[in-house]
């Protein structure tokens, strides 16, 4: 991929010609935009264009109002979603939420009623083969010829990427079986396969041909808490090649390995971005004190700092102050915070913590804001 | 892709992606497990015993009559097998996800129609067909009677177009179905309702596959196949011709339907 900038030159070397082009384009789409993106192995000469502080080849997953309806169901309604390269991004959200759906929107299974997406800056309706080919896929419930060993399974998914040499493509194979734990019943017939070894086998098989994007439906699934802790460690080394996309119920695994989460409720995004901040919860920057003392004092000193956006006091029935402090500048507030109470000799701190949130309280608050009607 | 580079690409493009690992593995399915075998033990079985019965049997056919019994047995018995093997193959794997599984490859859906057709087009009929027709050829020589090898390969090339037509029109179902019912279903409706239609408009009897492998009326050899296992020339060629156009028809329909078809 060759990447064009108007303002900023060319990084690949190309004409002076494609640069005003690049530059014109710019111009003519204002100044979020400045640099043409080019795929020549494709035969496409302009793919798109790179959004300024953010390269669109940085965007592995983009989804515009995707939108897909079974008859009078809406199964996904508008969805608009960003998935970074190399992020392992949970996709989340209760049964029947449209995670499923999405995901095979992505792979061209099925066509959406409305809106796009790309995967690689590729239409998923057009492109849908070559993307595939970029791509390892989890469905949810893993099925796959029961008269095929593992091993033959996996070296069948093999050649629909490689055509050999054969000697790399079984040290491969070996590689996988290995990698999730079934070089033991590498030979034995998938119809003999439990539910987690089928689980096993589904995830070996998306990896085979070393993808640059994992999309995962519920890869902890049918696994043991041994199988689960192997998947998310997997998933974890795969993070520097890879980009995974992965749906699931299990929120501690989330929170273990994720970097970006999207919260889905009857086909509805109903939040989406980094970890950090969906676990900071909706006051934004926030530390939780708990301290004896005068409390207007407190306040009094802390307010005259520039930092402070807020304060929250909340009970005290134990005869101690809580606070909840929102501020603009974490640094300021872990220098500061602590040693502006403590001015006062008389003030006993007992608790001093940054407030975060489990995502399992998070997601129960959102799903069930939506559902009952609220945001 | 990371860490791929000493692996030599797939090269396949458009409708052709996907297509040789899924033939590959569609033979292998019958080849390489004792698929072929089982297949071509039960039905040379039923066919060398059924031409023993009528042979040696006191009051059975006697001679060239016997040979239409051949296209008789080989153009209904194994042509059930295959509706009832083939219901499962596209069907099945859009009801177990398995078809899932292999689109969501890099396989065009062409390939995935293809790999599905053209495996068990050339190995049904040798596995189900060929062998049980030398079976039962063998078993006519014991019994005196010589059907010339240049007769026997034409009989048995119009019987397989009769169960070719069959493996087409459930591959075009199981494309368009989402249940087993109607793909198992009308394809019987077809093999076993024809003979009723023929009844009822005997002109039809020229165009439909009933007549390749099954007589029209008078005596068994009076199929397309009998006649041309006993050296003689059929008296129309018309339902070959018309079963060839409608095999293809029923494997474009397929791949055409199959492009629209959600997963």
């Amino acid at each position: 991929m060759a990447v064009i900038c108007g303002a900023e030159g060319s990084r690949e070397g190309l004409g002076r010609a494609l640069r005003s082009y690049a530059a014109s384009f710019g111009a003519i789409l204002g100044g979020r935009w400045k640099c043409l993106v080019m795929r020549p192995e494709r035969n496409v000469v302009v793919l798109g264009l790179r959004e300024r502080g953010r390269a669109l080849s940085d965007i592995v997953i983009e989804t515009s109002g995707l939108t897909k309806s079974y008859g009078e169901i809406l199964a996904l309604d508008g969805l608009d979603l960003r998935v970074p390269e190399h992020s392992i991004f949970g996709f989340l959200g209760p049964n029947g939420a449209g995670k499923t759906t999405a995901m095979k929107l992505l792979l061209g299974l099925i066509r959406p009623t409305a809106g796009s997406a790309t995967v690689f800056g590729m239409d998923v309706a057009r492109d849908s083969v070559e993307i595939r080919s970029r791509v390892g896929y989890l469905p949810q419930d893993p099925r796959f010829y029961e008269h095929m060993t593992a091993r033959q399974t996996l070296t069948f998914t093999a050649h629909f990427f490689f055509k050999g040499p054969e000697a790399l493509i079984a040290e491969r194979v070996e590689e996988v079986l290995e990698l999730v734990g079934l070089q033991g019943k590498s030979d034995r017939p998938v119809e003999g396969f439990s539910g987690g070894e089928r689980q096993r086998l589904g995830i070996a098989q998306a990896q085979v041909n070393y993808p640059d994007l994992l999309i995962l439906d519920e890869p902890a699934a049918s696994l043991d808490p041994l199988g689960r802790r192997d998947v998310l460690d997997v998933m974890a080394r795969l993070r520097k090649h890879t980009t995974i996309f992965y749906s699931t119920h299990i929120l501690d695994d989330v929170q273990r390995v994720s970097d970006s989460v999207a919260i889905l409720n009857k086909g509805k995004l109903i939040t989406s971005g980094p970890i950090e901040a969906l676990l900071a919860g909706s006051e934004g920057l926030t530390y939780r004190v708990v301290f004896r003392g005068d409390a207007d004092a407190a306040r009094t000193r802390v307010a005259q700092h520039d930092w402070l956006t807020s304060i929250h006091a909340d009970g005290g029935a134990d005869g101690q102050h809580h606070w909840r402090v929102a501020v603009t500048n974490a640094e300021a507030a872990e220098a500061r915070l602590l040693r502006v109470l403590l001015d006062d000799p008389n003030v006993v701190v007992t608790e001093f913590r940054r407030q975060t949130y489990e995502l399992e309280d998070i997601f129960v608050k959102l799903v069930e804001g939506v559902s009952d009607g609220g945001q | 892709m990371a860490g791929n580079s000493a692996f030599v690409p797939i090269n396949e493009r458009g409708w052709r992606r996907g297509l040789r690992n899924l033939l590959h593995a569609g033979f292998a399915e019958w080849w390489r497990t004792n698929n072929w075998w089982t297949h071509a033990l039960i039905w040379s079985g039923v066919l060398g015993l059924m031409m023993a019965g009528i042979l040696f049997s006191g009051e059975g056919a006697a001679g060239l009559d016997a040979v239409g019994f051949v296209t008789l047995f080989g153009g209904m018995f194994p042509t059930v097998a295959v509706v009832i093997i083939m219901q499962g193959a596209i069907v099945g794997e859009k009801q177990n996800g398995a078809a899932e599984w292999i689109l969501s490859k890099p396989v065009s859906r062409t390939a995935y129609i293809l790999g599905k057709f053209v495996p068990n087009a050339i190995s049904m009929p040798v596995a189900m067909l060929l062998i049980p027709m030398v079976v039962a050829g063998i078993v006519l020589r014991i019994a005196g009677v010589r059907v010339a090898p240049v007769n026997f390969l034409a009989g048995f090339a119009v019987v397989a177009l009769n169960m070719l037509f069959y493996v087409a029109l459930t591959v075009m179902l199981g494309a368009v179905f989402k249940r087993r019912g109607g793909v198992i279903g009308i394809p019987l409706g077809v093999l076993f309702g024809q003979q009723y239609v023929i009844g009822a408009v005997p002109a039809l009897a020229k165009v439909l596959p009933w007549g390749l492998a099954l007589p029209i009326q008078g005596e068994l050899s009076n199929s397309v196949a009998g006649a041309l296992l006993v050296g003689r020339a059929p008296e129309t060629w018309l339902p070959v011709i018309s079963t060839a156009i409608l095999t293809v028809v029923f494997v474009v329909v397929a791949v055409w339907r199959f492009r629209e078809v959600e997963l």
